[in-house]
């Protein structure tokens, strides 16, 4: 087979990036905002946790667990009436960012949830003999001790998220995934392909590394 | 200061249930060093977690001073909590923040936002505890002793009426130990602050305890001043941490053979206070013409109190003997016979 590398075009290849791009910061960014409250109410609910709450817990384990279980190719089809109704469209990487945030914080919750668990009981406990509120618990003992955990899961939910913008390509979301369905897939232009491959894994590399550095920037043990 | 009554705390494990508190009753007066000292599973870490409500009992009610702590809600609690210290014996100190950040953390958990404020206040206390020169390590860079005076200082930041220590030694070597434990002795002089402690080592207890209460399953079975309890155990749980296995041992061997040479006169002598020193078995064999052989024999000091504790056989004539037990009693010294 032939490649033919000038037959592609790198301002599309530019541009599609830019959108992966877009889709990824504001799906994360939502993805944290929503995932962050939802995993320390799973652990706070959770079994002889601080606000020990059988029935929260496993109502909001059951919420996670489905959408946790719903392949994402099948949320983004399911979700397009909520998504229309949240941001007017379903699609283009404004449709893309619905169906993402969905997807994703309930994993981020999971792994909030066992960030906290990870805190020395001990500590907390030191904290109440201190005559600490819950909040204070939450906001000065909780989240900080376990920071080196959130932040190493915000980056494999980043990286998760890179593959399912690529995903949501299939519905018309935009970004790389759609270009290479469309030119890669559709055109039979497998450079276009490749290249989005290539970039899709740039991307993810360089995630993965800053998560890392942040990582052993904020860990303290 | 603290008066706990009638403490009943039960817990379910599996499918049944264990009393860890079966009625406790106590008060602590002000300045004391009150130790509570028990085997693992005696309840005492549930007895101490009581005295701040961490653990709340099945019944019964914690005073604080003229404050029934059982008896409040959930904010005020909170407040109350403020004012009671505790130390723990794994430290639980936040791995994220540095010495000067723990010791700041009740400051700001009790509402402190003038930083200079708090910054004097936590000079003040790595002062005190002698880490003046650590203020910005973070405790993954401290050793035992050091994260332990972290402990203590985090402790005291918010001037407590009452410092709790959840065998705050028990994870530290001897030396360390003896340091932290002259520590607690000095603060609780130099503060006058009330400390109540729980541990499963004598010394801990011999060395800066006041008064002592001895918990078994669940509930105390000898209270009083530690020269008392230690001297003149009553209960077979007190004896047991008192008595070296092998000490006792060789006493009884030693008892065993004097006995079967029919020699039977043997007597426990204590004596504390000022007269530990003095020459008591010369003076009084000079003086009763009585002899004697020492079994076995200790000499040291609890807390600021000396003592003297000797296993002796007396002989000579019945006379003699009876003058010289007279002489001893006449002396302050205790006389049980064995």
């Amino acid at each position: 087979m032939d490649w033919d590398w000038t037959a592609i075009d790198w301002a599309e290849i530019g541009f599609a990036t830019q959108e992966t791009l877009i889709m990824l910061g504001f799906a994360l960014l939502f993805t944290v905002l929503a995932g962050l409250p939802l995993g320390v109410a799973l652990f706070l609910s959770g079994p002889r946790q601080l606000l020990a709450h059988r029935g929260l817990y496993a109502l909001l384990s059951f919420v996670v667990n489905v959408l946790r279980s719903l392949p994402f190719i099948i949320l983004l089809i399911v979700m397009i009436p909520v998504t229309v109704w949240l941001v007017g469209t379903s699609i283009g990487v404004t449709g893309a960012i619905p169906p993402l945030v969905v997807g994703a914080a309930p994993f981020f919750a999971r792994l909030v949830e066992s960030a906290l668990r990870e805190v020395d009981r001990g500590v907390i406990e030191a904290a109440q003999a201190m005559g600490a509120s819950t909040w204070q618990i939450v906001t000065r003992v909780l989240l900080p001790e376990a920071l080196p955990g959130l932040i190493a899961g915000v980056t494999v939910t980043a990286v998760a998220l890179v593959s399912y913008t690529a995903m949501s390509g299939v519905i018309g979301g935009g970004g790389l995934g759609d270009l290479a369905i469309r030119f890669g897939y559709q055109r039979f232009q497998t450079e276009v392909m490749v290249v989005t491959v290539l970039v899709l894994l740039g991307i993810v590399q360089l995630l993965q590394s800053l998560g890392d550095r942040l990582v052993l920037y904020f860990s303290r043990k | 200061m603290i008066r706990l009554e009638n403490l009943h705390k039960s817990f379910q494990v599996e499918d049944r249930r264990v009393s860890a508190l079966d009625g406790v009753s106590l008060e602590v007066a002000a300045g004391e060093v009150f130790g509570i000292i028990g085997h693992s599973g005696a309840g005492k870490s549930t007895l101490i977690r009581c005295l701040n409500l961490l653990e709340r009992p099945d019944s019964g009610r914690v005073w604080l001073d003229e404050v029934e702590l059982t008896a409040l809600g959930k904010s005020a609690l909170q407040a109350e909590r403020q004012r009671i210290g505790m130390v723990f014996q794994h430290f639980n100190l936040l791995a994220s923040r540095t010495v000067a950040g723990n010791v700041a953390f009740p400051l700001e958990l009790a509402g402190e936002r003038d930083r200079a404020a708090i910054r004097t206040r936590v000079d003040e206390l790595l002062e005190l505890v002698g880490l003046s020169g650590q203020r910005d390590k973070y405790p993954a860079q401290l050793s035992g002793g050091q994260k332990q005076r972290v402990g203590i200082a985090r402790a005291l930041a918010n001037h407590p009426k009452l410092l709790l220590c959840d065998e705050a030694t028990s994870a530290l070597d001897p030396q360390t130990t003896q340091s932290i434990l002259d520590l607690l002795a000095d603060i609780n002089r130099r503060l006058n602050l009330t400390i109540v402690l729980i541990t499963h080592e004598m010394e801990v207890i011999r060395r800066i305890c006041d008064r002592v209460a001895v918990l078994d399953g669940g509930r105390i079975v000898e209270i009083g001043p530690v020269t008392q309890v230690f001297l003149y155990p009553q209960h077979s749980t007190t004896r047991s941490f008192l008595q070296d296995p092998l000490h006792q041992q060789e006493l009884e061997e030693a008892i065993r053979h004097e006995k079967a040479a029919g020699r039977s006169r043997i007597v426990r002598l204590t004596f504390t206070g000022e007269t530990t020193y003095a020459p008591h078995l010369h003076q009084v064999a000079q003086a009763s013409g009585a002899l004697f052989s020492i079994l076995q024999g200790h000499v040291g000091k609890i807390k600021d109190t000396p003592y003297g504790q000797l296993v002796v056989e007396l002989h000579g004539e019945p006379a003699e003997v009876a003058t010289a037990r007279a002489l001893f009693e006449a002396r302050g010294l205790h006389c049980e016979d064995i």
